[in-house]
């Protein structure tokens, strides 16, 4: 695969949010509006860029019996530095919406999925370029849906009001049902897209590769080979 | 060195791992040291900015060290009470009081509220909460509503107005509340209009409403307690 391709596939192929199904929580809980939803993602790129290149560097030393506690530093480590920078250099609104939930992206699965996965088995460039790939793909989903959810509840986006007569607030989308139910749609239509797009190509509908999905088979269960 | 390191890949010698762990540790900490020595000026400098723009916010005109100008109390439920005293040529122009809640809908909502001299309450600016968004958080926030028709145009100088913490603007400690009849029974003038006072709310966010107005009382009651000790000239 080349480098390129490790690059995109984050984006659609291999989405992390709608197709991995990572870092959901995150995902619920920021997205409250679009701006959060993108300083989230940015965030998590920076880190994610970040633990592929350190650990693409050192997989080749590590102890197999202490990868994950390694790993865990690494990222740690990031986290913190991303940390101490937002509160230096973003706005204070944007630190205080996120709060919490920036210590938590150490926890994120898609960081310590990706380490495990990918970074630990390829070379620096190609982890590098999955790291940045799955980041934006990440940040993309996050400020799609903060986008959807904003414009929902309140007639704005990104804190301009596009709908100037919407004056009271919709808190349903605003709030976590409301986002389950707006990821729930966003999975579904994924999974449409591209579904309708193997049928065209007189393809089998495959399942995402390689994924390390070793416990989820929900994917095999959609097949549009029926004969 | 490194294929030494390599062969050691499938060992599981616990004096080994435990040694690796370690110097992973170490080199993240070294890592993190360098960080907080290069961020800790900007963050004390962003947090110093954040503080002066509230301040300026919420007092008339000052021209003193206000970061330095500070007196630290208990207040009578036993929360940390910090008054900023802004003054002009020496003479004290107003009074910031910093407090915080325990008990707003989700947890601290923290408040700095400007006290002219007379002991009247300037302006209230919440400056932690962390409410409902929509509900809680618009008794909160004094946000400028920006629209697609007025994106470009530079802000108009001003605070944003807040129906919630403007109708605490002008009252004083002394605040006996509107007689509405002979009849009404207000049990204090400082509680929402739901528990018998005199303060609208937000329905819908009335436990937020509750700490906004038990802030805004705090505060006077706790500049009228220390009155003599904040109005004291200084050269």
């Amino acid at each position: 695969m080349s480098v390129f391709k490790e690059f995109t596939k984050g984006l659609w192929k291999e989405n992390p949010v709608l197709v991995l199904l990572l870092g959901t929580c995150p995902t619920l809980a920021v997205t409250s509006s679009s701006l959060n939803g993108m300083g989230m993602g940015l965030a998590t790129t920076f880190v994610l860029f970040g633990s592929n290149v350190v650990i693409s560097l050192i997989a080749g030393i590590v102890p197999k019996k202490i990868r994950i506690p390694v790993y865990i530093i690494v990222i740690a480590t990031f986290v913190t530095i991303i940390e101490l920078l937002m509160r230096s250099y973003a706005p204070e609104s944007l630190y205080n919406a996120l709060g919490i939930f920036i210590p938590l992206i150490v926890v994120n699965c898609i960081v310590l999925g990706r380490a495990e996965a990918f970074a630990s088995k390829n070379g620096v460039l190609s982890s590098a370029m999955d790291g940045l790939g799955m980041g934006i793909g990440f940040t993309l989903v996050l400020t799609f849906l903060g986008m959807i959810r904003e414009f929902l509840s309140t007639g704005s986006l990104f804190d301009v009001k596009v709908v100037t007569a919407w004056t009271t607030d919709f808190l349903l989308p605003a709030s976590a049902p409301g986002a389950f139910i707006i990821v729930g749609v966003l999975l579904a239509g994924m999974n449409y897209l591209n579904y309708r797009r193997a049928v065209k190509n007189h393809e089998r509908y495959i399942p995402p590769q390689g994924l390390d999905c070793r416990h989820c088979h929900i994917c095999r269960i959609i097949d549009n080979d029926k004969d | 060195m490194l294929n030494k390191l390599k062969e050691m890949k499938n060992t599981e010698k616990a004096w080994y791992l435990g040694a690796f762990l370690a110097a992973v540790g170490l080199l993240a900490a070294a890592a993190l040291s360098a960080a907080n020595l290069l961020t800790a000026k900007p963050i004390a400098e962003a947090q110093k900015k954040s503080l002066n723009t509230a301040l300026r916010q919420v007092l008339p005109e000052f021209d003193n060290d206000i970061g330095n100008d500070v007196l630290e109390v208990t207040a009578e439920d036993g929360s940390p009470v910090k008054f900023f005293i802004g003054r002009k040529n020496g003479k004290v122009t107003g009074v910031a009081v910093e407090t915080s809640d325990m008990n707003g809908y989700s947890g601290e909502i923290a408040s700095l509220c400007g006290i002219l001299p007379d002991g009247s309450i300037n302006l209230m600016l919440i400056t932690r909460q962390n409410e409902t968004p929509g509900l809680g958080s618009n008794v909160c926030q004094r946000k400028e509503q920006k629209t697609i028709f007025n994106v470009f145009k530079p802000s108009d100088s001003g605070i944003p107005g807040n129906v919630y913490l403007d109708q605490f603007k002008g009252l004083t400690a002394a605040y006996a509340g509107k007689k509405r009849s002979e009849e009404d029974s207000l049990t204090s003038p400082w509680l929402v209009k739901k528990d018998g006072g005199d303060m609208i709310y937000m329905t819908g966010a009335t436990i937020t409403s509750r700490a906004v107005a038990r802030l805004a009382e705090k505060s006077v009651k706790t500049f009228e307690a220390n009155r003599a000790k904040l109005l004291e000239d200084k050269k």
